[in-house]
């Protein structure tokens, strides 16, 4: 395994280079076939996600006769493979989904086309809200389309809780009263066999630092790639777990997330908490195979507000090489606003940013569809949601991973201080942000 | 030693007796030692294996985070689901794809690689030397290193969601590895044998299909097994070149049952991977003999 991320991580690094080569080579997405056009997309997931988007294809060329579409589908790091030789090679598919931690890359190298010559022609774009759209642009281009929104939220589990007899706090709960819980929690799990900890290490998670800068009102990263925040900053934030490491660590051991992959601790029933994306919901209530998983939202800042933020769970693009990009933007535009498809396709691609969408979705009570669905109207009626997505810098998928996999491992094992921690990864990032 | 020889030689048929008797139980001891690290190492090279196999007959969601091998629970539903193939493409379209690339790869080295070899172990041409050296050279080339030449080659050719760019190469010999293997073996070969044939009138196509092609048998055996494992088993090459889905071979299938994205059939992959392993399995016991074989006689010079 090592060896192949790291070929990966070459194939990417050689990419660049070649992009430059081959950038002018062009090529025809699809093939004309007597005014037949064969349209190419491609999807990152697993057969329920294909069998959705299939059948939503099959209408598709049912409505447009003349428009054959060819699908493909792969697991996560294997399509961006897939992608990047394409990229090289001037062979990206006509339609494909993207996401936002990868979309500059393909953005500002220009292989993306212009959707915006669609935009309230063949594509209708009003019905998603500006502050979604907007993380579709890059370089003044409508580069990729929001398929649906996603937000963080802290995920717990009612029955571990009530075994460990903790309480939860409300949803106005502060960053102290969390630690408080985790000790608590931890304190209360010490002879349970397996040991159950409070939470995990929850300064190690990207988002939540990210998180943590937009509370303190910093923007984390500028629309040139440069850093908002400070050495500081970051020390600050990843020393705020201190009281949990220290005298004894009461967060979930790295050695054993390590055992239980690719099951988390929280899945193994072993932690009571995790902060993650709430579409995540359905993968973990499915590997913990338990059907009583809620969600809440994350701690609140200093003034008490909580500053969360809608991400688009993914994004869908066309190749700048495609033959027929007017027809990729009607796939696109059937994809995201058919109110069939959205019956087919419900929340597989996050909970659908159009409040009509939403309206027309069935969803199956009690499922953790719903709570997602509720979560998120939740957050909209309290107003917690007051911030757009984060910028995502060229490099940000690359910055996360140094932040959560490499530093975030040793810093677990306790190899490393908080402040190694932090001068490692500030040495890191200069190399792999992109600024201009 | 309580017993040592005399000076004279000669030891007495007691202490003779003693000793063997000695020597034999500590041969015993050693046996038994031997045979329980073995079954030890056997147990700890196995457990993964044998986890898959039983994991394939569990309920999809009592899979990951077990380490028992006893399930608690059987279910056949994994089979069904990995049969029924993914994606709207059935299980024996991805076998299929496999298996035509596994036998045509096969057919590939075998007739690329012994003509290669039989000009390098037999023709005394200008620069054999140096192009040998050469062809050795690659072996050190990690496929990882030439992967983005080549795909930029392969796709100004158009020959990207087909099977040319993963088959071209076996049919011209590119497999370093099995023309070094073949030299080796041809150099083994009594040249007598090529020389009486050529006083009797035989070119080089002739004592290359009478003479040494049928005594190359266990060497093409054992470049066989290694070419259908490699191919049966590559996923990087594959998954680069094809596009269409229905062009995919079986390891690109398996991959496409999980994903850290969205809900994964950890079921589905175990059991369609332990389908997957059947056919290498059954082509691997089958043909092991001749890799025995070809040993032994490699060892019978003259």
């Amino acid at each position: 395994m090592p060896n192949r991320k790291t070929a990966l991580r070459g194939l990417a690094v050689a990419l660049a280079g070649a992009l430059t080569l081959t950038a002018c080579g062009g090529g025809d997405g699809g093939s004309d076939d007597g005014g037949k056009v064969t349209l190419r997309f491609t999807w990152w997931g697993t057969e329920g996600r294909a069998d959705r988007y299939q059948a939503a294809v099959d209408l598709f060329e049912e409505q447009n006769p003349d428009i054959t579409v060819q699908t493909s589908f792969a697991e996560f790091n294997d399509y961006w493979t897939q992608r990047s030789t394409d990229g090289t090679s001037g062979e990206l598919p006509d339609v494909m989904q993207m996401d936002l931690s990868r979309l500059l890359e393909y953005g500002n190298g220009g292989l993306l086309y212009d959707l915006g010559e669609f935009e309230g022609g063949v594509l209708d774009t009003s019905t998603i809200e500006e502050e979604l759209l907007a993380s579709g642009r890059a370089n003044e281009q409508l580069v990729a389309v929001p398929t649906g929104t996603n937000a963080f939220a802290l995920f717990y589990n009612p029955d571990l809780i009530e075994e460990l007899g903790v309480e939860l706090p409300d949803w106005d709960y502060t960053w102290e009263e969390y630690r408080e819980f985790i000790q608590a929690a931890s304190e209360a799990g010490a002879g349970l066999e397996p040991r159950v900890y409070g939470g995990n290490d929850y300064t190690m998670v990207w988002w939540m630092f990210m998180l943590h800068l937009i509370q303190q009102g910093i923007e984390p990263f500028a629309e040139n790639g440069e850093m908002n925040f400070t050495e500081d900053d970051m020390r600050e934030f990843v020393a705020s777990a201190d009281p949990l490491r220290q005298p004894e660590n009461v967060t979930f051991p790295a050695s054993r997330t390590e055992q239980l992959l690719p099951k988390s601790g929280f899945t193994s029933g072993e932690v009571p908490v995790e902060l993650n994306w709430d579409n995540m919901l359905s993968q973990a209530s499915q590997d913990a195979g338990s059907d009583n998983l809620q969600l809440m939202p994350p701690p609140s800042g200093p003034d008490g507000e909580k500053h969360l933020f809608f991400k688009p769970t993914m994004q869908l693009a066309v190749g700048a090489n495609s033959a027929h990009p007017e027809e990729a933007a009607m796939l696109i535009d059937f994809l995201i606003n058919s109110p069939e498809a959205g019956e087919i396709i419900g929340t597989e691609l996050g909970i659908p940013a159009s409040q009509e969408r939403l309206d027309s979705l069935q969803v199956a009570p009690g499922s953790t569809d719903e709570r997602v669905i509720e979560y998120e109207q939740r957050l909209r009626d309290e107003g917690h949601v007051t911030e757009s997505a984060p910028f995502h810098p060229e490099g940000f998928g690359a910055v996360e991973q140094e932040y959560v996999q490499v530093l975030g491992n040793e810093f677990g094992y306790g190899r490393m201080s908080v402040d190694d921690f932090v001068e490692r990864w500030f040495s890191e990032a200069g190399n792999l942000l992109i600024t201009s | 030693m309580s017993t040592a020889p005399r000076p004279d030689g000669a030891t007495s048929s007691v202490a003779r007796n003693e000793r063997s008797r000695r020597a034999a139980n500590r041969r015993r001891g050693r046996t038994l030692a031997f045979h329980l690290a073995s079954w030890a190492l056997a147990v700890v090279v196995l457990y993964p294996g044998v986890w898959m196999l039983l994991s394939a007959f569990r309920p999809s969601n009592q899979i990951i985070g077990q380490t028992g091998l006893i399930p608690d629970e059987t279910t056949l539903d994994n089979f069904r689901k990995a049969f029924e193939g993914i994606g709207g493409i059935s299980f024996w379209t991805f076998f299929g794809n496999s298996m035509f690339l596994a036998v045509a790869s096969v057919v590939g080295v075998c007739l690329s690689c012994s003509v290669s070899a039989y000009a390098f172990a037999r023709i005394e041409f200008p620069g054999r030397k140096i192009f040998f050296t050469l062809m050795i050279g690659t072996l050190l080339l990690p496929f990882h290193v030439v992967i983005i030449p080549q795909f930029i080659m392969f796709n100004e050719i158009g020959w990207t969601d087909s099977y040319l760019p993963l088959l071209v190469g076996k049919f011209l010999a590119c497999d370093a590895f099995f023309v070094f293997l073949m030299v080796q073996f041809m150099r083994n070969l009594p040249r007598e044998l090529d020389e009486s044939a050529r006083i009797d009138g035989a070119g080089h196509p002739r004592i290359f299909l009478s003479i040494v092609l049928p005594l190359m048998r266990p060497v093409l055996a054992t470049a066989s097994i290694f070419a259908f494992i490699w191919s049966w088993n590559d996923f990087l090459a594959p998954l680069i070149y094809l596009r269409s889905p229905d062009s995919y071979p079986l390891p690109l299938m398996l991959r496409q049952y999980t994903d850290q994205t969205t809900v994964s059939d950890y079921g589905a992959q175990m059991a369609a991977a332990v389908l997957a392993l059947v056919p290498v399995l059954l082509f691997f016991v089958l043909f092991q003999r001749y890799i025995v074989d070809g040993v032994a006689t490699q060892g019978l010079k003259g």
